[in-house]
């Protein structure tokens, strides 16, 4: 399948905390992530420097604020090498509660779950986090215009989604919660899920119809709790919304960009049928070579690995580029296989010398 | 009437009802703990298999993993404080420093005791001198480093080079497992295998107990 050429190759980021370590402002991540001034200054020059074409995962998911207020957060914050953050499973939602949560969510999250992640908070506490949560917000609109008006970059998508399983797996079960969930109690979990659907589906009704975005895509969909799930529970609990998600899409011509961890080609059943022109599937691990060849419908980002980024020479990392530009051809975008996070994700004169290839380099 | 093949089976097929219910009338029956556990061992096998087949997934080996360890710490008392089970030996695990996931690892860990090891589990965060400790303290000759974010891959190589510098290097295989790891890191790291699956971590460390 014949996809539209482009003068050259784009280039997409997936910029996380690393940028933080790689702003010459020499700042520990805590400061950073706990001053929105400071932030900002870094995101202006770190930003400013690479000139990708988009970014993923744009705005700030930034626990460090109610990790500061409370002292604890869904993520855990190590202060060595460099108040890295880490994702740990966490359970705020015990298997019985499924029930009582869907009863009344807003009063459950108060009473119930708020405890369990902050049990000694405080009114003052309280207030101070939403005082947080609205500078955040603030943040996260700066972040955009700045982005959008000032570096001439779109923002990637209009909306943004997990799945209800996803949100299970990150916030209130725990993988090993949902692990268990899923073969002992497989009604609630589905449960749970069509009732998240509601707020997916809301939201990306509202951005296709969103005639004034200049967002690339108007579907943002990490695709992270099937990581765990065998095929027949992919298709009982993930599947249903997502499919909802495609045909919206589909129906309203409106382009998707899939981020996938783990495996991609297991579930190329699924994808196999959508136009092309309306997906772009960003792996985080799998071949892009071999999600090109099993899967010629969708436009494909990634490639770029942090292992090559973060351990590779300049030379290495152009010479995979290379290959990448040339071989995958149209309707591929160059971009990280993983979110920068970490000091060894990526070098600076790497990302460099990469960047560099991506405006002067044509496709053989 | 449960018996041994019943209790294999309802392991492997995840049927927890049933294999609570086979579990429970062997203990009761006073059956053998040693064959007791042979049967959870076998199969865990099966379990591990329909994972490399595709048919179960990541959940499924949690899941899995639990009812074992469940099964387990009720037949300890029966074995008594010496394991008999352990016919490969001790061996080293842990999650490398910095990292502080364990869900992969103790997967591999609820295998590898199905399978025969005696494990000495070091936790999560794991520094380099504590498992250099660990090594000496135990005498083992086979250690299996975890880790999901990138960084832990510089952890796993500050790990082999702190056993290197100790002069244990040519006495210990190492294994490195988790997301980020992959032949090209296993060389960068110097481990001497690398495994994305708990099978093949098990049966890696099978061949080189059996040396």
């Amino acid at each position: 399948m014949n996809f539209r050429p482009t003068s050259r190759t784009l280039s997409y980021a997936s910029m996380g905390p690393w940028r933080v370590i790689d702003s010459d402002l020499n700042v520990s991540l805590y400061e950073a992530a706990t001053d929105w001034d400071l932030m900002m200054k870094i995101i202006r020059e770190v930003y400013s420097r690479y000139e990708f074409d988009g970014y993923i995962g744009g705005v700030s998911r930034n626990n460090f604020y109610y990790h500061k207020i409370f002292g604890s957060s869904v993520q855990e914050i190590s202060n060595s090498p460099d108040a890295v953050v880490q994702s740990v499973d966490r359970v705020c939602l015990h298997a019985d509660e499924y029930d009582d949560y869907l009863k009344d969510i807003t009063m459950f999250r108060w009473t119930k779950i708020m405890p369990r992640l902050a049990p000694n908070a405080t009114y003052g506490q309280i207030a101070e986090a939403v005082k947080a949560a609205m500078k955040t917000a603030e943040f996260n609109r700066e972040f955009e215009h700045f982005q959008q008006y000032e570096l001439g970059i779109p923002l990637n998508a209009a909306s943004r989604s997990l799945s209800g399983a996803a949100q299970l797996m990150y916030f209130y079960r725990g993988i090993k919660g949902l692990s268990m969930d899923m073969r002992r109690n497989p009604e609630k979990v589905e449960a749970f899920c069509a009732d998240y659907e509601k707020e997916v589906i809301t939201k990306l009704t509202a951005a296709i119809n969103n005639t004034e975005t200049h967002a690339y895509f108007a579907l943002d969909c990490s695709l992270v709790a099937q990581t765990i799930m065998n095929k027949k529970q992919f298709e009982r609990f993930y599947w249903p919304t997502l499919k909802k998600c495609i045909d919206l899409c589909v129906e309203h011509k409106k382009p998707m960009h899939i981020y996938i961890e783990g495996e991609v080609l297991r579930l190329k059943e699924y994808f196999q049928d959508i136009p092309k022109g309306l997906l772009m599937i960003h792996p985080e691990s799998e071949s892009v070579f071999d999600i090109r060849r099993e899967l010629p419908n969708v436009a494909v980002c990634g490639g770029m690995s942090t292992e090559l980024l973060g351990m590779g020479t300049p030379q290495q990392c152009v010479d995979y580029a290379k290959r990448l530009i040339d071989e995958m051809g149209n309707g591929f975008v160059l971009g990280h296989t993983k979110s920068l996070a970490y000091p060894n994700d990526a070098k600076r004169e790497n990302l460099l010398a990469v960047q560099n290839l991506i405006y002067s380099y044509r496709r053989q | 009437m449960a018996d041994f093949e019943l209790l294999k089976n309802a392991l492997a097929d995840l049927d927890e009802e049933e294999f609570n219910r086979a579990f429970e009338e062997l203990l009761a029956s006073g059956a053998d703990p040693q064959a007791t556990v042979d049967a959870c061992q076998d199969g865990m096998q099966l379990v591990g298999s329909r994972f490399e087949e595709g048919e179960y997934f990541v959940g499924d080996l949690i899941y899995a993993g639990e009812l074992l360890s469940e099964a387990m710490g009720a037949l300890k008392a029966r074995l008594g404080t010496e394991n008999n089970s352990a016919q490969y030996g001790k061996m080293i695990l842990c999650t490398v420093k910095d990292d502080l996931h364990d869900i992969g690892k103790n997967i591999v860990k609820s295998m590898l005791e199905a399978s025969g090891f005696e494990v000495i589990d070091l936790g999560i965060d794991t520094p380099a001198d504590k498992i250099v400790k660990a090594i000496k303290e135990h005498q083992v000759s086979i250690v299996a480093l975890s880790g999901v974010l990138t960084l832990a891959l510089m952890s796993m190589q500050a790990t082999v080079e702190a056993i290197a510098a100790a002069g244990l290097r040519e006495h210990v295989k190492i294994i490195i497992g988790g997301c980020p790891v992959n032949a090209e890191a296993c060389i960068i790291v110097g481990a001497d295998e690398w495994a994305h699956s708990p099978q093949k971590t098990v049966e890696v460390c099978k061949r080189w107990a059996s040396k």
